[in-house]
């Protein structure tokens, strides 16, 4: 199985590939199982600023490339990602 | 059938709401679900419209209604595999679908779960920009589906109504 820290920066590595110009402020990842009770990864992805509809379109191949580096060592589990601003964040905690 | 053009234009709207001050999230879960519906519903036309001819409307309605959210949802995530299962490999002759399917079955398992929090999640809130992207991310999907091989479509479609079952 893959660890929360080695997952989380094999996440910032693909961000850097796929949104080189993004400012991540921060990667959440957290081991919670699916709505069908599936163990999963769960990734909360922060940016300081929004990227451009554009430049999140970019976004749709990580899970695939996720999915095929947690394959390598052999985990199963499904990469669900999200995406949302720092000010986005604030805004929903309130 | 429902037209998955018409749902996502639907979406859409949903998820730009226009009106001042921050979009009530009961708009924003209906935009995510609306998205998610129009994946579904393309996927549930394409599979009545592969398999059988259109002079047989009834048994197209039959094919059109038998994918369940669930398997579809399990399902997906094994297409979704690269490299696939031994059992699927050993069964289709190739590694793996190619990036179009891939593409598809990640977001089709993505937007299913987003919707299944949308809907009954209640401590669960989204951004505009979120809801948005749920909707580019079900248009990108159907993209994805219509762009990609004929043949390996009706493999993947084939799969998804019946997987493989063990010899």
């Amino acid at each position: 199985m893959t660890g929360v820290a080695e997952t989380k920066a094999e996440v910032g590595q693909l961000l850097k590939q796929k949104l080189p110009k993004a400012e991540v402020a921060r990667i959440d990842v957290r081991e919670q199982p699916d709505a069908e009770g599936q163990p999963s990864f769960y990734i909360y992805v922060v940016f300081r600023s929004s990227p451009s509809r554009d430049e999140l379109r970019q976004t749709n191949t990580l899970v695939d490339q996720l999915r095929t580096w947690l394959g390598q060592k052999g985990d199963e589990r499904f990469p669900y990602f999200s995406f949302i601003t720092e000010k986005d964040e604030k805004e929903l905690s309130q | 059938m429902l037209d998955p053009q018409q749902l996502l234009d639907l979406a859409r709207e949903q998820a730009d709401s226009p009106g001042a001050g921050a979009p009530r999230q009961v708009v924003l879960r209906r935009a995510v679900s609306t998205a998610y519906y129009a994946v579904f519903h393309m996927l549930c036309g394409a599979m009545a419209e592969i398999f059988v001819p259109a002079n047989l409307p009834k048994s197209r309605a039959l094919f059109y209604r038998s994918p369940d959210h669930k398997k579809t949802k399990e399902r997906c995530k094994r297409l979704g595999q690269n490299p696939l299962h031994s059992e699927e490999r050993s069964f289709f002759g190739f590694a793996a679908f190619s990036s179009e399917l891939r593409t598809f079955a990640n977001t089709f398992v993505l937007l299913q779960e987003l919707r299944h929090r949308c809907d009954y999640d209640p401590e669960y809130k989204l951004s505009k920009a979120q809801a948005q992207q749920a909707v580019d991310d079900a248009t990108q999907a159907i993209g994805s589906f219509a762009a990609a091989n004929s043949d390996e479509k009706n493999q993947f479609l084939a799969y998804l109504l019946f997987a493989v079952r063990p010899l």
